[in-house]
């Protein structure tokens, strides 16, 4: 048979082209530089790029980014605690850095940077500093919005969302999965107190179409007209702002609020990289860069808030007790997940 | 299967060390790319975590929407599976070629992309839902997520079976109709009887998929949910291995049902169609009314198909998706800065799908014509991959190569096993259902001449597992490609692969970027398929297409 003649040549040409393949990956570009910083990022690809590019322009150490959602990062950062891979953890909100601080899994670093920072987005113990702030928001399809609801004034208030005319409507991130939307949980109890909070979230849970996994999805989807009204964070909504999609972002009075913060890694493989990477993200270039193309709020002073976004002082930001948010943060998610999660 | 001892298996077994030292190599192996780590996770549960489980109203809930969503899926994906490739390879439907692209084609999509443009063309909002047809449908739930996950996963089913309806010898059909049987009957009685062991590995494979799939759930559940997304959930949220690993363990239960049934059923039966010189002849014809039928089902999926490649195709040149269709070049801006990201998932596919056919190949021919104590873990341990989570396996993983001596974690070493290990399923199951089909005969003829295994499996086995490997392969490198969930979290910096940027672009709201990512994406996987022919030349046949 033909076919048998031409097998037989076969699996030469395979072999050397598997063994090809294989030397190309083994002498890739990733075995031969000096040890670049090694980033676990939670902010936008295209920040993170363009922040490693920056960084190496302005400082001459290569750095390296790997995207993941905060939970995946702690995850990681958790698993690989006997042996860490990665020396920085960038963009995760205060409540989580504070978890991993207090599971051990941290460095303190205090930079020399850091007092650049204003005092109320750092970490008092030095573990973590605020890179941006982060403020929530209900961001609404207005095209959509005047379609369903006639005549209806956009929501103004947290309270505004309970109206029974926007069941099946309303979209939000679950607590369980996403640190935003936990901060969201948490923020409706600094702003009404534990017992109210809960009747709150409960009138609300009527509304809510369904919970997604990730915290930007909500943005995203309402961006999209999929939902008419999502319960996010503002730099997300403002994203779909900027590319033109017909939504409006609203700050409710007594509006939640968390941090995104830089730490390093405890044991981390290149922890004078990391130091020097800490030290050069904090000053006033690189949180501008954050800010202009991840739309988060600036924490320093000397940055300009994103296109489309309000001053964060000119905000009724609610009152943030960071140690009731580390101590409850497991119970106040198991209670969400008792009651709401389906 | 009907096992003969013959002089020739007896020496085969007794004198040649190649076939032990073989044995050896592939148990060390799947010992360290995948039991290892299995073990490494599912030792985690304690007591506690199953009791847990089980007083959990909500837990107990989510398993049963698993295995309704599985059964579901199962059916309808191998159904429309089979429809594809007994109109191919069978009933001779006009635009075959159209048929055999779309196929292929979910196969090539990167992760998300599919289901973001299934909510843009079907969503609440959809293109085609709300503003052709003015509908206000919500996809999300079990209906939806159905619909997804039989397009997903139809093609696995589908070109599994191609292989096997084209081992079926015409002659048998013939035969039997000459006999008078009416072409029904046939169908009944023969063909389908033959192509049951290629059926039951289809249904497996696809029910193993729809089973660890974590994509599309998420997308397109809603409130409706998965194990798959549950474990996730609690690996991610409340860093809870422990009920991960529980929840996992669940999920394999139903994969190891699926798999001790199909081997109960498969057992002791013949299904041999190869016995020394296969048949020339093309298949009998199909009824009119059969062909037209088939030709209209294949021919709505693929329509389907094609609008949801023409969006995320036309998306990629978009200004703004959604917004701003006006085309533009600037998508792809972005993807020329993460060409690196780009050529690492090529070379880790290439490597992963090649070595891990291969080792399929030789693993199917080794454990499915050779007696030896542990042949039945080493079966299972080849299709186990399969049915672990994705998410989970890349924290096996972790927790497996993250200490010396086997020190993986940050290279892209890991990251190519990764890979590898979910190829040995589909290649296996494919090996294994081609070999049921071939007779002993050929194998035993050679032995008794005097031909070593090695040898027999190099002029003999090698050449009719052929179909199988190069489909492996190319299934594989494709699959591989566009692997997230297993890979999310083994990417470290330097070693990141493309599918890893298109999540975080999408998850973003850059779906211009992203999908002008993915169509670089399946460009080179198409790439892939192109060079994979120009290298074996004309007789390159993909799935027996």
């Amino acid at each position: 048979m033909r076919r048998a003649a031409i097998c037989r040549t076969r699996p030469a040409w395979l072999a050397a082209a598997l063994v090809g393949l294989f030397l190309a990956g083994a002498s890739g570009p990733s075995s031969a530089q000096a040890r670049p910083v090694l980033v676990y990022g939670v902010i936008h690809e295209i920040t993170l790029s363009n922040l490693m590019k920056m960084f190496y322009s302005s400082t001459g150490i290569r750095a390296e980014f790997v995207r993941m959602s905060a939970g995946e990062v702690a995850a990681r950062v958790l698993a690989e605690r006997g042996r860490p891979r990665a020396d920085v953890i960038l963009g995760v909100a205060r409540s989580i850095q504070e978890d991993l601080k207090n599971r051990g899994v941290l460095e303190k670093y205090v930079s020399p940077t850091r007092t650049e920072i204003p005092a109320q987005f750092r970490d008092p113990d030095g573990y973590w500093t605020g890179t941006t702030a982060h403020v929530q928001a209900i961001v609404v399809h207005v095209e959509r919005f005047r379609r369903e609801f006639p005549g209806v004034p956009t929501p103004r208030t947290y309270e505004d969302l309970l109206d029974p005319r926007y069941r099946g409507h309303i979209i939000a991130a679950s607590p369980v999965t996403s640190g935003s939307a936990f901060n969201f949980v948490l923020c409706q109890i600094f702003r009404l107190g534990e017992e109210r909070a809960w009747e709150f979230l409960t009138a609300l849970d009527r509304n809510v179409r369904f919970y997604t996994a990730s915290g930007i999805a909500p943005a995203t989807s309402v961006g999209a007209g999929e939902f008419v009204i999502g319960i996010t964070q503002a730099h997300d909504a403002l994203i779909a702002l900027a590319d033109g999609r017909p939504v409006t972002v609203i700050h409710p009075p007594k509006v939640g609020w968390d941090v995104g913060s830089v730490s390093l890694i405890k044991n981390s493989p290149n922890p004078e990289g990391a130091q020097r990477f800490i030290d050069w993200i904090l000053t006033q270039r690189p949180l501008e860069l954050i800010t202009r193309i991840n739309f988060e709020y600036p924490v320093r002073p000397d940055v300009a808030p994103p296109r489309g976004a309000a001053l964060l002082k000119d905000l009724d930001l609610v009152a943030y007790d960071l140690k009731f948010a580390a101590e409850n943060r497991e119970r106040i998610i198991r209670e969400w997940a008792r009651r709401f999660q389906k | 299967m009907i096992r003969t001892l013959t002089l020739g298996t007896l020496r085969r077994a007794g004198h040649n060390p190649v076939v032990p030292a073989a044995l050896v190599v592939l148990a060390l192996t799947l010992g360290i790319s995948v039991l290892y780590p299995a073990m490494r996770v599912l030792s985690q549960p304690r007591l506690a975590d199953w009791s847990a489980y089980l007083s959990s109203a909500r837990w107990l809930r989510i398993t049963g929407q698993t295995l309704w969503i599985t059964l579901l899926s199962t059916f309808t994906a191998t159904a429309v599976g089979f429809a594809f490739a007994f109109a191919i390879t069978r009933a001779r439907v006009p635009l075959s070629g159209l048929f055999k692209v779309g196929m292929l084609m979910p196969l090539v999509a990167p992760p998300f992309v599919f289901g973001l443009s299934f909510l843009l063309l079907f969503g609440r909002r959809g293109l085609i839902t709300y503003e052709v047809l003015g509908l206000t449908t919500d996809v999300y739930g079990w209906h939806g997520l159905w619909l997804v996950q039989t397009l997903a996963f139809f093609p696995v089913a589908a070109l599994a079976l191609v292989g096997v309806l084209n081992a079926i010898p015409a002659t048998l059909e013939y035969a039997a109709q000459d006999l008078g049987a009416r072409p029904g009957w046939v169908f009944r009685t023969v063909s389908l009887p033959l192509a049951t062991p290629g059926l039951a590995s289809a249904a497996l494979l696809v029910a193993i998929f729809v089973l660890g799939d974590f994509g599309n759930p998420t997308l397109v559940g809603g409130p409706f949910k998965v194990l798959a997304t549950e474990a996730y959930a609690q690996l991610t949220g409340w860093y809870d291995l422990n009920m991960a690993a529980t929840l996992s363990l669940v999920l394999l239960m139903p994969t190891l049902g699926v798999f001790l049934v199909q081997r109960y059923l498969l057992e002791g039966r013949s299904y041999t169609t190869v016995a020394g010189r296969a048949s020339m002849l093309s298949p009998p014809p199909v009824a009119s009314e059969i062909r037209w039928g088939l030709f209209i089902l294949c021919g709505a999926v693929v329509l389907l198909e094609m609008a949801i490649y023409a969006v995320v195709l036309y998306g990629a040149f978009a200004s703004v998706w959604g917004v701003d269709w006006r085309p533009t070049l600037t998508n792809f801006e972005y993807t020329w800065l993460r060409t690196r990201e780009l050529w690492n998932s090529t070379r880790f596919a290439a490597t992963a799908a090649g070595a891990g056919s291969f080792v399929a190949i030789v693993a199917a021919y080794l454990v499915h014509r050779h007696r030896f104590p542990g042949r039945g873990a080493l079966d299972f341990a080849m299709v186990l991959p399969a049915a672990v989570p994705g998410t989970l396996m890349g924290i096996g993983y972790i927790l497996a190569f993250n200490e010396p001596p086997l020190l993986l974690t940050g290279t892209g070493t890991i990251i190519t096993l990764a890979m590898l290990v979910r190829v040995l399923p589909v290649g296996y199951r494919s090996g294994v259902a081609l070999l049921h089909q071939i007779g002993q005969t050929l194998e035993e003829g050679a032995a008794d001449l005097g031909a070593p295994p090695p040898h027999v499996f190099r002029t003999i086995i090698f050449p009719l597992l052929r179909p199988a490997f190069v489909g492996a392969a190319i299934y594989g490198f494709i699959r591989s490609m566009n692997t997230l969930s297993s890979v999310v979290f083994l990417i470290s910096p330097g070693n990141s692969v493309a599918s890893a940027s298109i999540l975080a672009l999408a998850e973003h709201g850059q779906w211009s970027r992203a999908s002008a990512m993915a169509v670089s994406l399946m460009v080179i996987s198409i790439g892939g398929l192109a060079a994979a022919r120009v290298v074996m030349g004309p007789r390159f046949r993909l799935f027996g297409l």
